[in-house]
């Protein structure tokens, strides 16, 4: 009897596992009391002004389109980063919203070793130190151009 | 010409696989053996699984946001037949990102990839965001809909009205909870007679 029961908890967990949005989740997410627009205006004056952060690939790529997702390289010493994040929401959103978010979906480091929160080669520690180089490179940044405090979203 | 100085010398080492300036392999390798055959003559056989995957790895450094098509038909071990949107194993491109250019030739996975799409778009990922995060209960409930939608429609097969039964029942099962939750939240508890 005590086995059929392991052996139903030990399916239920595997079938657990294998459930999923499958989808790269949120490494991080930072939100403002501001519409996207000024959001998306501020990101782009950041990005500009910054001679360490640079896009490549600019509106051919899905995840850089500019509007819905950016990637970012940040370069500065040993580090070369690249980000790929996304505005939480969509065009209702967007439109409506008296607050907007972006948050990371992707992070890899010059190894390549990175990924997101559904799927990645790398070690808690590793997520940790690429977070805390885009918060110190580009959301710290982005704070001051827009003068504003984010709330962290940590999608919890 | 120390990046190729220090290339040559990864040549020269056993396996042979040039070191890139950044520390990495310059490709995987692939398995060639000898074997002899009847006569004694040697035949040399390469070994197909490692070189699908050296194949793979000289595909993703030259295509990195192309499909790998490795990641398609990867859901649930195969437990409900060939999918690659309804569960956690998406199809990737070589750079690790999510991929939704495949378009499935099932019509019961397409609830499951709008349902993904709208993940995506909230940032929500995994068993604990499907199960707790009720800022998707929305998008849980119009997969179900549309999955139940699908079990019932006469056009299909037994097989595929079934698996839309299976995934529409089981993600309608694991969303409950927390649409109770916030349906009826804990404190409204507290207001009940005792």
């Amino acid at each position: 009897m005590k086995f059929k029961i392991f052996i139903i908890i030990a399916i239920l967990f595997y079938s657990c596992n294998m459930i999923g949005a499958g989808t790269h989740g949120l490494l991080k997410g930072y939100r403002y009391s501001i519409s996207k627009k000024e959001l998306e205006t501020a990101v782009i004056k950041v990005i500009e002004k910054n001679p360490n952060i640079y896009r490549d690939t600019i509106d051919k790529d899905y995840y850089n389109d500019g509007i819905t997702y950016l990637t970012i390289k940040i370069k500065n010493k040993d580090i070369e980063n690249e980000y790929t994040f996304r505005y939480y929401g969509d065009q209702e959103d967007w439109k409506n919203s008296t607050y907007s978010e972006i948050f990371i979906c992707y992070a890899y480091d010059k190894y390549g070793k990175g990924g997101s929160e559904g799927k990645g080669n790398f070690t808690k520690e590793q997520e940790k130190g690429l977070i805390d180089a885009f918060e110190m490179f580009f959301i710290d940044q982005l704070d001051r151009e827009l003068n504003l405090n984010h709330i962290q979203d940590t999608g919890q | 010409m120390s990046q190729m100085s220090s290339f040559i010398d990864g040549e020269m080492k056993t396996g042979g696989l040039g070191t890139l300036s950044d520390g990495s392999e310059l490709a995987k390798g692939f398995t060639i053996t000898g074997q002899k055959d009847f006569y004694g003559g040697n035949h040399w056989v390469t070994d197909q699984k490692s070189y699908y995957s050296f194949w793979h790895s000289v595909q993703g450094d030259l295509t990195p946001d192309a499909l790998d098509t490795r990641t398609l038909n990867q859901q649930w071990g195969g437990w409900l037949g060939k999918m690659s949107y309804p569960g956690g194993d998406n199809p990737k491109k070589y750079n690790g990102k999510d991929d939704y250019s495949y378009k499935p030739g099932n019509i019961v996975e397409y609830p499951g990839m709008m349902h993904d799409l709208k993940y995506d778009k909230m940032g929500i990922t995994g068993f604990k965001g499907l199960a707790t995060s009720t800022k998707a209960i929305n998008a849980d409930y119009t997969f179900v809909a549309q999955e139940l939608a699908l079990s019932l429609s006469p056009g299909l097969s037994l097989k595929q009205r079934a698996r839309a039964y299976i995934l529409g029942t089981g993600l309608g099962l694991v969303a409950l909870p927390k649409t109770l939750n916030a349906l009826m939240p804990l404190k409204a508890l507290t207001l009940l007679p005792r």
